[in-house]
């Protein structure tokens, strides 16, 4: 079940990047996390073993715990760009309006 | 050279050409540049049509940004002064004489219409109240000087000041304590001067959207950002030194380059 679940997610990415829907850049992210998933049943032992050993009583906690952890480092980082992006267009859309208006007033010059 | 007056405005059809018309009529020889912020109705033709310049920002970037265009663009032509003003009604042109007095003597940098100083014939609702009362006070204990009306959007500014609105130093947002505290920082002499503020004349007013407790919020975290940036924003002071040289080369005031520059010439 999880490899069907995994696989989809794989070849969506796939799909979204070939489409051109999908930076390159965020790509990465997305399938690092299908490839962990592909593979999390085969290591499943060690992450218990792992999670027994830091302590946790309920090994799959722990997996919830590194997941929630991840997805909001990677929001964080979409916050981040989304600020960065902003700013982009204000200043872009500020050196339009500036740049129009030059326009209209050499061309009301001629 | 004259100054310019900026006049930012989003979505003020209805107001903007009683507006142009009656700052014509009393000041006939000013410079008037409308900033349209990304208006959905006709604000930008009807400000064409009264005989206003006007910028056309492609979407709503929001108040200080539209602002911060105006600035950038009255750099650009080489002005050493401006006046703001909103596009509503509200602030009364009959008081820009005094507030460019202590701007034009170069006794500051920034004269802030205040509506609470001399006589205040203005009513402004409890809930923004509160919040002007408790924000301009913390405004007046950072910048050891008594503030009574850091939201007022009637301003006159001359060339250090313009300089520091034109860089990314400045807030997108409405100017509130955080713009003060900000232009205090980077060395902005500020003067508040009694201005008259009239009531709406048509429209809904820009601030109903603010709910009382996300600007309680928003407030205290932008005067805190600002506390945190105090070091960087007294370099940036620097800004406009590097500037002048080119300011007539129709070069554009607010790029980061520009700024860099500057910085590093007035430090060496």
């Amino acid at each position: 079940m999880l490899v069907l679940v995994s696989l989809l997610v794989l070849l969506t990415i796939v799909r979204l990047v070939r489409q051109k829907r999908l930076d390159e850049k965020y790509a990465l992210v997305w399938l690092l996390a299908g490839a962990v998933m592909l593979i999390a049943p085969v290591g499943s032992n060690l992450v218990d073993w792992f999670s027994r050993k830091l302590g946790f009583a309920y090994p799959p906690s722990f997996v919830f715990l590194v997941a929630f952890l991840v997805l909001c480092l990677i929001n964080l980082q979409y916050s981040v760009a989304i600020s960065r992006l902003t700013q982009q267009n204000r200043v872009l859309s500020q050196k339009f309006a500036i740049l129009e208006r030059r326009l209209h007033e050499s061309e009301a010059r001629e | 050279m004259a100054a310019l007056l900026i006049i930012p405005a989003y979505n003020e059809a209805e107001n903007i050409e009683s507006v142009i018309a009656e700052i014509r009529q009393r000041h006939p020889r000013v410079e008037l540049l409308v900033v349209d912020d990304g208006s959905t109705d006709a604000t930008a033709g009807s400000a064409e049509r009264a005989g206003a310049d006007v910028l056309r920002l492609p979407f709503n970037l929001g108040y200080g940004a539209a602002i911060q265009t105006g600035i950038r663009y009255g750099i650009e032509c080489g002005y050493e002064t401006a006046v703001l003003m909103d596009a509503d009604g509200q602030h009364d042109p009959l008081s820009l004489d005094d507030l460019l007095a202590p701007v034009v003597s170069g006794d500051a940098d920034l004269a802030l219409g205040s509506r609470f100083l001399g006589d205040p014939q203005y009513r402004v609702p409890v809930g923004r109240r509160i919040g002007i009362s408790l924000f301009s006070k913390v405004a007046s204990i950072v910048t050891r000087q008594k503030i009574t009306d850091p939201t007022s959007g009637y301003q006159a500014i001359n060339r250090r000041a313009m300089a520091f609105i034109a860089s990314d130093n400045y807030p997108p947002d409405f100017p509130d304590a955080d713009t003060i505290i900000r232009l205090h920082f980077a060395g902005i002499r500020i003067r508040e001067v009694p201005v008259r503020i009239r009531q709406r004349q048509r429209g809904a007013s820009m601030h109903n959207r603010w709910s009382i407790l996300y600007y309680l919020y928003k407030m205290s975290l932008s005067i805190f950002v600002a506390l945190l940036q105090r070091r960087s924003l007294r370099k940036g002071d620097a800004y406009d030194a590097g500037h002048e040289s080119n300011a007539g080369a129709g070069q554009f005031a607010g790029s980061i380059d520009d700024r860099k520059a500057g910085a590093s010439k007035a430090s060496g």
